[in-house]
């Protein structure tokens, strides 16, 4: 029997905001345990939550990104359940009418685009994290509450999803737009976004969805993609020995790399969703929302077919320069500067990744900055140095800090143009392959490339590869 | 609306409360009495109504995004019944 498998994610992404949703303590991470903590985030009693303003235009700003409505009175919600890192015992939330509904983005697998509804993005709080000492004589969780009400905003997907791969994709592009809009830190590894995901699949030919099961709080791509791509094999072999999937939500473990069922008496979850009373209707006016729309920045879909017309550049170098914003920002001051810019886009896809993949840095962090690059390739362009010298030269900046130019005049890396220069290196050697001459000259003209090659060696690199080439041919056809 | 004793014990699982079996059978009359005063509103006419999305009137005032500091740690956790080395603790959780 063949399936199609069906899969819903829910992310949630912590707003950067300066302070918490409800209270004026700080989001700062890594700060001494419960060193920002008030009464309100402490769910003390008698307190009463203030909606921070930027969280909600946060939310708008994703809302608008990914297409959505918004929804110009939304509420919020109280989802009550025990849990020690909850210290009111609900979280507040949005439910019944979240900020904004019905959007969609596009993806992008094997150079197939495809549109995935957005069903709906909502605000709330975060709760605070749970520590469980290993160790035997450690009986106890540790709560730390500074993440406590710290902004989130969940979105919820349709379950247009069909692979781990498209998982992927969506989930990227959603981090990439977060991070483009400014408004999520958007670190995996430091739980800014987490990912929830809902998995059936569907025997060929049924009209409806199958049993679905549910997956929590997976904080890495890799670990979305292994996730689904076991949980669709599962339910695949459970149905093909003519078990049946039950609805539950299962545990993902990242050393065995599989998920696993958690039989606890919390499965059957009932949150009693009931208004919160101590907020009021949030409203969104017109006023409010064209502000908002009119300073959203560039995104990066239209910021890639910009980039590909402006500059000239294939769509493939394109849309790997606005993965990031920064590295957009890096190619552009490079590409206005210079005078290739397809050059300029080779240069930083290739020769500038590569560095900052190995270092594990940051394009802001890299210490070649754009002006300096852009001198180094039109040294190239203007036929000073070839493009193997260039690489040289480009080496040496990142280690020394210094100009093209100079290391160019201190190594004499100047290209060889000169004729006669070029003519006695030819002649050395065409000298020392009488064997390879022979053969040239009995026909095998394709390895005039060896002869090139041989004249760029000895050159250090330096010499004109279309001379060595006239000149050679040349001599040999003589 | 049909109250029995397993949805007084589930309420009360739900709330981590535990009664004795004669209190479950008082609160069965209770639940069973007020739930019933609460269904009265089922008779109005309220068709063509939208839902009210918060019992009182008025817009959320909203507040700038400032950090205005915090409780020190120690203030924090003042009224821990159990703690260590600046964490709140709890019976241990399994994950
Ligand atoms: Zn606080």
């Amino acid at each position: 029997m063949n399936y199609t498998p069906v899969v819903g994610l829910e992310i949630h992404a912590q707003l950067a905001t300066e302070s918490k949703l409800f209270c004026s303590c700080s989001t700062e991470f890594g700060a001494p345990p419960n060193s920002n903590t008030c009464p309100i985030c402490l769910g003390m009693p008698g307190v009463l939550p203030v909606v921070n303003k930027k969280a909600v235009k946060y939310a708008i700003m994703m809302a608008l990104a990914t297409n959505c409505r918004i929804n110009r009175r939304s509420g919020f919600s109280r989802k009550n359940y025990f849990y020690p890192d909850l210290p009111k015992g609900y979280q507040i939330t949005q439910y019944e009418v979240p900020i904004a509904e019905d959007g969609y983005i596009e993806i992008e697998t094997d150079g197939k685009r495809k549109r995935v509804g957005i069903t709906r993005i909502h605000l709330e709080e975060d709760a605070g994290k749970s520590l469980h000492p290993e160790g035997k004589a450690e009986e106890v969780t540790s709560v730390d509450f500074n993440r406590c009400g710290v902004p989130l905003i969940e979105i919820v997907s349709e379950p247009e999803i069909s692979s781990p791969k498209e998982a992927v994709a969506y989930a990227n592009k959603i981090k990439q737009l977060l991070e483009y809009l400014g408004i999520c830190r958007g670190v995996l590894a430091e739980g800014n976004i987490r990912f929830d995901i809902n998995v059936s699949v569907m025997p060929e030919g049924a009209g409806s969805l199958g049993v679905r099961t549910e997956i929590k709080n997976l904080n890495s791509f890799h670990s979305l993609a292994k996730a689904i791509e076991y949980e669709i094999e599962r339910q695949i072999k459970v149905l093909d020995n003519g078990g049946r999937v039950v609805h539950e939500t299962r545990l993902w473990d990242e050393k065995k790399l599989i998920t696993r069922s958690m039989r606890t008496k919390e499965e059957i979850s009932d949150y009693r969703y009931f208004p919160e009373p101590d907020l009021l209707t949030l409203v969104v006016t017109d006023k409010w929302l064209d502000e908002i729309s009119s300073t959203l920045p560039e995104l990066p879909d239209a910021r890639c077919s910009r980039i590909e017309k402006q500059y000239g550049i294939p769509h493939y170098n394109a849309s790997v320069l606005t993965s990031t914003k920064p590295l957009a920002d890096y190619f552009e001051q490079v590409a206005k500067l210079c005078k290739n810019s397809v050059r300029a886009s080779n240069w930083v896809i290739t020769e500038v990744m590569k560095v900052i993949n190995e270092r594990k840095i940051t394009v802001d962090e890299f210490s070649v900055r754009g002006k300096a690059l852009a001198e180094l390739l039109d040294l190239i362009d203007d036929g000073v140095i070839s493009q193997t010298a260039a690489k040289e030269v480009f080496s040496a900046m990142l280690e020394t800090g210094k100009s093209a130019a100079r290391i160019v005049e201190e190594k004499g890396l100047f290209r060889v143009s000169d004729e006669q220069a070029i003519r006695e290196i030819v002649d050395k050697v065409i000298a020392e392959h009488p064997k390879e001459v022979k053969r040239y000259q009995g026909g095998k003209k394709q390895i005039l490339g060896f002869f090139i090659g041989q004249v760029m060696k000895l050159s250090g690199g330096k010499a004109d590869p279309k001379v060595a080439q006239r000149i050679l041919q040349e001599v040999l056809d003589n | 609306m049909q109250i029995e004793n397993a949805l007084v014990k589930k309420v009360a699982a739900l709330a981590r409360l535990e009664f004795s079996d004669d209190s479950l059978a008082s609160f069965v009359t209770e639940f069973a009495k007020i739930i019933s005063y609460i269904e009265k509103i089922n008779e109005l006419p309220l068709e063509g109504l939208s839902p009210l999305s918060h019992p009182v009137e008025g817009v959320q005032m909203l507040r700038e995004d400032k950090v205005k500091g915090s409780l020190s740690i120690s203030d924090a956790l003042s009224n821990a019944p159990s703690k260590r080395d600046g964490f709140f603790t709890v019976p241990r959780v399994l994950e």
